[in-house]
């Protein structure tokens, strides 16, 4: 069965309204119109676990919990664990990419970037959902089975 | 644009870019002109810091590739502020106005 991009939610922890909106421009470029964000790193979490999307953009800097111990958190979580997470970071060091990866990201894509290399990026990733089963979106309401 | 366009047409979403810039070097402004709070390593500090961090983050991402190099360097400043290895004397807090003008400069509308 083939997917759409109107099957795809991605869910945006950020708290730079200017970034929110470019990740937002870049998932409408892609066709994907189910894009929840947040602002904050419980809210992100709450989210995660409700909405079950195909794959986090997680900021590391975020108010209150902080975008690694989300990361760490999700893992963790038995119907979380398996959804791909790409970080987006201002955090620029070695330790922080290691961490970030270390803790199960997919990716880490270090602000500032260029929107067209992020966008050939999350291209890249949902083609390769298209074009395999896994890896899949946990069952959420009424989608069960479908990912 | 003040500078390089970037590859992707963004022109959608500059004009919007450039209002939360504006508010967040007003911000910025604000923050300076309570130095004492600076200096105290207090929220004005935080505050500058949150906002450098976040221009340069977004800046070159959105096509201004000085407010990122701009931001980067306030960003070390506050950094070295908040780690005690550079006093808040005057001169810096000079330093740190003559970055926010610039910025200013940019997005002056």
């Amino acid at each position: 069965m083939g997917f759409t991009s109107e099957d795809r939610c991605i869910l945006v922890c950020e708290d730079d309204p200017a970034m929110t909106r470019i990740f937002q421009f870049l998932l409408r470029q892609q066709g994907i119109r189910n894009v929840p964000t947040t602002a904050n790193g419980e809210q992100a979490l709450a989210l995660a676990r409700k909405e079950k999307p195909n794959l986090i953009l997680l900021d590391l800097m975020l108010p209150g919990k902080d975008g690694l111990s989300v990361l760490k958190e999700l893992k963790e979580d038995e119907a979380c664990r398996l959804i791909p997470v790409i970080v987006v970071s201002g955090k620029e060091s070695q330790n922080q990419v290691q961490q970030a990866m270390a803790a199960g990201a997919i990716d880490y894509v270090i602000k500032p970037f260029e929107p067209m290399e992020l966008g050939a990026r999350i291209r890249s990733f949902l083609d390769s959902l298209s074009a395999e089963s896994a890896p899949a979106r946990p069952p959420s309401s009424g989608l069960g089975g479908i990912f | 644009m003040s500078d390089s366009e970037p590859a992707l047409d963004l022109s959608e979403i500059v004009g919007l870019y450039k209002e939360d810039a504006r508010r967040m070097i007003q911000e910025m402004r604000s923050s300076l002109g309570r130095w004492e709070e600076v200096q105290a390593l207090g929220p004005a500090l935080d505050q500058l810091r949150k906002l450098s961090h976040q221009l340069r983050g977004s800046g070159r991402t959105y096509g201004f590739f000085d407010v990122t190099r701009i931001g980067k360097a306030m960003e070390h400043i506050v950094d070295k502020i908040q780690k005690r290895r550079l006093s808040g004397d005057e001169r810096v807090k000079t330093s740190i106005g003559r970055k926010i003008a610039r910025l200013e400069t940019i997005f002056k509308p």
